[in-house]
């Protein structure tokens, strides 16, 4: 319990003290001073001051019998008796229990009970539960087998159900137009037809009011029109010739309709017409080209120098005033002609009262006109209503053509006939014909939008960039070819179509890769102005093996190289050629056939062979044991074979590799250069 | 003041556009809708009105029936389709095969059978609008299997065709019957209601471009299910088991074109046999049922005109009766067999070509076979060789037609079109309908066969036409009056009685003349003129028809001398 008061109070002052509600001793101190003045304490008081017992019966209840007041007496348990003990087996919540009726149960268990805590009873209770899960356990298997039949029969059937009816959504089995709902009649017999529309109402199963108009067609015209005689597939001449007229002026009609259209476009020109304008365009086109202009107008300049360079066209304006005289005589005829008009009109007012007569019959006339006329549209807008196809949405219906054999395909054989039109097509016709769906054209499936963009590459291209579409980002910087012109050029600024292969011969090679050969070409070799440069270069580009310099020596005025190495492409010596304008040259230089051999060769001579004879001595023990003894009797020959292949192999390479070791290290002694050499025998 | 566009035709129309946000539908499935519950596209009568002082190009709605589309229980259908296929494209794309099959299995669907019953309120209302719905499931019922159409649907539409021809064929309702170039034409009248439809040829299938697919099938959706519902009734009514079921179990000993469990089905699509009838059926004959309310009702005019319709029907239905038909290879079998069983006649083919053959070529009862090759190698005497138009033919003039016109390779008469009706006094050519008699011959029959009627037994009525009758007689005859006594003695004379004989249509037909013109004396003047210009141009019209059969009798009585003077020669 936390204190209420403040944690910033001082605990030494009173302030800080528990505050004790003394409420509580407040009221007993009360109490007891009202009991003081009432008649003393309560507590001092004996029983029967303070209560006393309430003999009188309720209102209406029987007076009780001796038996009843001799039940009721434990009530009195504040004379200070002792209390009865409770009878547990006559408990009131057992006897609610007990059988009240009357009438006995039919029959009575008359076995006498077991004793549960026997052990008979127990093993009796044990074996009865085992015998009951089983039971159980038999019993939920058998039903499992059932269901499972069950449903195996059942998606069986559904599945035979299915088979047959096709459809299993469409129900037929029944008659639709004299069906009742019985669920519906039983409510209405059991509560009366206001509380079952009520329930209808709650429960939102009564039937919606369907509109009137629904069963009624939009048109009055036949869903199959009468077939014309004339379609028939083996027709009588005449009734033939009828459909062949009808479908001519169909025709007719379409085409009158297609050139009154023409005529109120408006017309091309003709080739006479189209001259003209030809010619004076061309001569507008070429205006200041050719020198004639230039004549014409040294001509101009002649006129100018005779003063004839006027810059009015059409007649001189000239100001004529007219006199007093004359603009009396006009505003007196003016007068004249005003008092001639009314005066003729009087007149023809007089007159048409004595037409009475003939104006009336007139009128009537024109009435009459009138009433038939609108008689006639008042028909005609009916007919319209009645049969006509009305206009829904954006497309006005077109009818089919007719469907009809011409004269040369009629046959008159069932077998060679030939069938014309589609069914489905006249159906969909009629059905937008009777006004019962709105006259669509196909639409055109939409392409889906292809998201097009530059690659950076192409973007980099610097002319593409005066290119109007061409977006670029606010910051950066391209080069533009400065020479461009800001509008048009005279010739397109393009980049030239390039041939499909680059000079020179390519052969059967794919375009693509001539041109990349071609372009790496130009890139790394073309600009280099030596051929030392480009050598080098290729050497770097093109060799396995590469040196840090090149050997260059000038034998007789000419720069012989020294290419070392193989190319990695094959067969790409002439490229090499043009790349580098080289040739190659046949014979060896000069400086081979000056070189002193055969000395050479007598001092390597024997040092070799004494190598080689040391060697062959040291490799003798590699022999394997197994097959110093082999009787060639558990051995395959082919294994031997492999074996003694591999071994001479090794031996021949290991013989090699020494020979050449001593030949360099003997020649080293006179050029020292030779030490720095590679070698690799595989 | 009232406000502008708050009442009117801005409140009454609803554009499209608007529907479709009122709905919350894809235009689509407003489209479906629609058609489903036949709610059609008005034209406002003034644009500028409708669409509050715009004149665009829109489609309009009555606001009425869009508000009644909103109750529609169908739209939440499509609502649950819509999720339907989301959630199945989903399963597809993460590959999820299991649940793929279970959200196939549980596809929602929507019945029309509220619809139906919505949009006809009774039968005859629905039978009145089976022309479009006739046509359009035959139909679909010979397209191929595209993979754009539902193929249970198609499944269905052949279903429902074979059930309805089969009820024709038991009810023996067929009037009319054409073969043009876009179909066949077939007309039945169906409990007063004349019901017709097109059947297409079987020939190739081509999709036209410009048909909406969707569109189509929509109203396919709803007819089959009227279709459905339309073929149930009337089978129940005419005491005919639904579905249909053979009288006889097929085996598979009748043909080996089909497996065992198809065996039924392919039986009742060949049309070739009878079909089962309820054990205890009483058909309702709706044409006496409508006789006996005509006597109830005192219509007496109409009872004439009932009874020869009703000797029509009976001679159509029994019409090959005694006729034993084999249709051959080349011949459309299905239309052949259905117009002929229709007609009351039997009908089989050739056993490879489809099941359902009942007899064989070689069957000597066989009376006419069907044709349609210039050349037959093998012919059976007992037989009529007769190319196929000779069936059509024959219904239509309702008799059976001399087959000598009809002979294989020969140039057959043309094919008129029954549904050409000339009007009363229109000149009739004699091939329409085979010689059909004018109806004045018909009547001159009839006098014939009326037996004359004893004086003393008839009426007053006919007493007062007598003497009439006799004064006129007296005046006529006599050329002079007997002047002389002798002469007098020798006219004097008394014969025995002999029991007069008179004409009771003539004077029942004099009687009507006069009475006729009386009542034209009566016509004032006004339209006593136009009285006058109808009868004028009757009488034109009559003399035109003279002048034609005139014309006519002499070209045939040329043309037969010419064929004697060949004949001679």
């Amino acid at each position: 319990m936390g204190r209420k008061t403040a944690k910033h109070v001082p605990r030494n002052q009173k302030k800080y003290w528990r505050k004790i509600s003394t409420q509580d001793i407040e009221d007993r101190l009360e109490d007891v001073r009202v009991q003081e003045m009432t008649g003393g304490r309560r507590a001092d008081q004996p029983d029967h001051v303070l209560y006393h017992i309430d003999n009188e019966l309720p209102l209406g209840a029987k007076s009780p019998s001796a038996e009843e007041t001799e039940y009721t007496a434990p009530i009195l348990r504040s004379t200070g008796k002792k209390r009865q003990q409770l009878d547990l087996n006559n408990l009131n919540t057992y006897k609610i229990l007990q059988p009240h009726s009357s009438v006995l149960p039919p029959a009575v268990d008359a076995r006498p009970t077991k004793n549960p805590s026997s052990k008979r009873t127990k093993r009796l209770v044990e074996t009865q539960e085992i015998v009951e899960t089983r039971r159980a356990a038999t019993k939920k298997y058998q039903t499992a087998i059932k269901q499972r039949s069950e449903a195996f029969e059942k998606t069986a059937l559904d599945k035979a159900g299915k088979i047959e009816l096709d459809d299993p959504h469409v129900s037929q089995g029944y008659d639709l137009w004299n069906m009742r709902d019985e669920k519906k009649e039983k409510v209405r017999s059991a509560v009366g037809s206001d509380m079952a529309s009520y329930m209808e109402q709650i429960y939102q199963t009564y039937d919606w009011k369907v509109p009137k108009h629904i069963t009624k067609k939009p048109t009055k015209l036949p869903a199959i029109e009468t077939p014309l005689p004339g379609t028939s597939y083996n027709p009588t001449f005449d009734d033939h010739q009828g459909l062949l007229q009808k479908a001519v002026e169909v025709e007719l009609e379409k085409e009158r309709k297609e050139l009154k259209l023409l005529r109120n476009l408006p017309k091309p020109l003709t080739q006479s017409a189209a001259e003209p304008i030809k010619q004076s365009y061309l001569k507008e086109m070429s205006a200041g080209i050719f020198d004639d202009d230039i004549e014409n107008e040294q001509a101009n300049d002649k006129n100018s120098f005779f003063g004839l360079n006027s810059v009015s066209i059409g007649k001189p304006v000239t100001v004529d005033t007219k006199t007093v005289a004359q603009r009396n005589k006009e505003k007196l005829r003016k007068i004249k002609d005003a008092e001639a008009k009314a005066a003729k009109e009087k007149r023809i007012q007089d007159n048409k009262f004595f037409r009475l007569k003939s104006i009336r019959k007139e009128i009537t006339k024109e009435s009459l006109e009138q009433q038939a006329r609108d008689k006639k549209r008042k028909i005609e807008y009916e007919n319209r209503e009645k049969f006509g196809t009305k206009k829904f949405g954006r497309y006005k219906f077109e009818d089919a053509d007719l469907d009809l054999n011409l004269s040369e395909d009629i046959t008159g054989n069932l077998r060679t006939m030939k069938a014309e039109g589609n069914l489905l097509h006249d159906r969909f016709k009629s059905l937008q014909k009777r006004n019962i769906i709105e006259s669509r054209i196909r639409a055109k499936p939409t392409k889906t939008k292809v998201k097009r963009y530059e690659k950076r590459s192409v973007r980099e291209v610097g002319h593409r960039l005066n290119h109007p579409g061409v977006h670029i980002p606010h910051g950066v910087q391209y080069k533009t070819p400065h020479n461009l012109p800001d509008e048009y050029a005279d010739h397109p600024l393009y980049p030239p179509i390039r041939p499909k292969y680059p000079p020179g011969s390519w052969g059967s090679m794919d375009p693509k890769k001539a041109w990349m050969h071609f372009e790496l070409g130009e890139k790394h070799y073309r600009h280099l102005k030596s051929v030392k440069e480009r050598l080098t270069i290729m050497a770097y580009q093109n060799m396995i093996c590469y040196y840090d310099k090149l050997d260059v020596e000038q034998i007789n005025s000419k720069l012989i190289w020294m290419l070392t190495g193989r190319p990695r492409s094959p067969r790409s010596l002439p490229f090499y050629k043009h790349i580098t304008q080289t040739h190659v040259t046949d014979e060896l230089p000069k400086f081979y056939e000056q070189m002193d051999v055969e000395s050479l060769l007598n001092y390597v001579k024997p040092i070799l062979i004494d190598r080689i004879l040391t060697d062959e001595y040291a490799q003798k023990d590699d022999i394997p044991l197994e097959d110093m003894y082999d009787k060639g009797d558990y051995k395959v020959s082919s294994i031997m074979n492999e074996k003694k292949l591999k071994i001479d192999q090794q031996r021949t390479t290991n013989t090699l590799t020494k020979m050449i070791r001593t030949i360099i290290n003997v020649l080293a002694e006179h050029k020292p250069h030779l030490r720095q050499a590679l070698v690799s025998i595989y | 003041m009232q406000k502008k566009y708050k009442k009117g035709a801005s409140v009454n129309y609803t554009s499209r556009n608007q529907a479709l946000r009122k709905l919350q539908l894809t235009l689509a499935d407003f489209r479906r809708l629609c058609i489903l519950k036949g709610i059609y596209p008005v034209e406002p009568k003034n644009r500028r009105k409708a669409n509050r002082g715009r004149l665009a190009n829109k489609t309009y709605y009555l606001a009425k029936d869009i508000r009644f589309l909103t109750h529609e229980p169908i739209i939440d259908k499509f609502r649950h389709l819509k999720s339907y296929l989301r959630r199945v494209t989903k399963a597809k794309a993460r590959n999820e095969k299991s649940r793929e099959e279970t959200l196939r299995n549980n596809r929602p669907f929507y019945k029309l059978d509220h619809v139906v019953r919505e949009r006809y309120p009774s039968f005859a209302d629905a039978l009145r609008d089976l022309d479009d719905c006739l046509t359009l499931i035959f139909l679909f019922a010979n397209f191929p299997l595209l993979k754009k159409l539902y193929e249970p649907r198609l499944r269905l539409c052949r279903r429902l065709s074979v059930e309805f021809l089969h009820y024709v064929i038991a009810s023996g309702s067929i009037k009319k019957c054409f073969i043009s170039v876009k179909g066949y034409y077939i007309q039945v009248e169906i409990r007063g209601e004349i019901i017709t439809w097109i059947v297409p040829h079987k020939l190739g299938h081509k999709n036209p471009a410009d048909v909406d697919f969707k569109i189509m099938a929509t109203f396919l959706e709803f007819y089959t299910t009227l279709l459905g519902f339309v073929n149930f009734k009337l089978y129940s009514d005419l005491g005919l088991i639904y579905p249909p079921k053979l009288t006889f179990s097929a085996t598979t000993s009748l043909s080996t074109l089909c497996s065992e469990d198809e065996f039924s089905d392919e039986f009742l699509a060949s049309l070739g046999l009878p079909i089962m009838k309820k054990a205890d059926a009483n058909p309702v004959d709706q044409v006496e049922v409508d006789q006996e309310a005509a006597q109830l009702l005192g219509n007496t005019e109409g009872d004439e005109e009932n009874r020869r319709k009703e000797e029509e029907t009976k001679t159509i239905q029994k019409l090959f009766s005694k006729c034993k038909f084999f249709i051959s290879r080349e011949i459309p079998r299905e239309m052949f067999a259905f117009v002929i069983r229709a007609c009351g006649g039997n009908v089989s083919w050739d056993k490879t070509m489809c099941p359902g053959a009942t007899y064989d070529v070689n069957d000597e009862s066989i009376t006419h076979q069907l044709v349609d090759r210039p050349k037959l190698n093998d012919m059976i005497v007992n037989r009529a060789y007769i190319q196929p138009q000779w069936v059509f033919d024959s219904i239509n003039a309702r008799k059976l037609l001399p087959v000598d016109s009809y002979l294989p390779g020969s140039v057959l008469p043309p094919h008129l079109s029954p549904f050409v009706e000339e009007k009363e006094g229109d000149y009739v050519p004699p091939e329409r309908f085979g010689q059909r008699q004018p109806d004045h011959d018909v009547e001159e029959e009839i006098t014939k066969q009326v037996p004359s009627i004893n004086l003393v037994e008839n009426n007053a009525y006919l007493n007062g036409n007598l003497k009439r009758k006799r004064k006129d007689e007296e005046e006529t005859p006599v050329p002079a009056k007997p002047t002389t006594k002798e002469q007098r003695k020798q006219a004097m004379r008394v014969e025995s009685g002999q029991v007069q004989n008179i004409n009771v249509p003539n004077i029942v037909k004099r009687k009507a003349d006069e009475e006729k013109r009386l009542l034209e004396m009566t016509i004032p003047k006004k339209q006593k003129r136009l009285y006058d210009k109808i009868k004028f141009s009757q009488k034109k019209k009559r003399q035109e028809v003279e002048k034609l059969t005139r014309k006519r009798a002499n070209h045939e009585n040329r043309a037969k001398q010419d064929t004697t003077i060949d004949k001679k020669k």
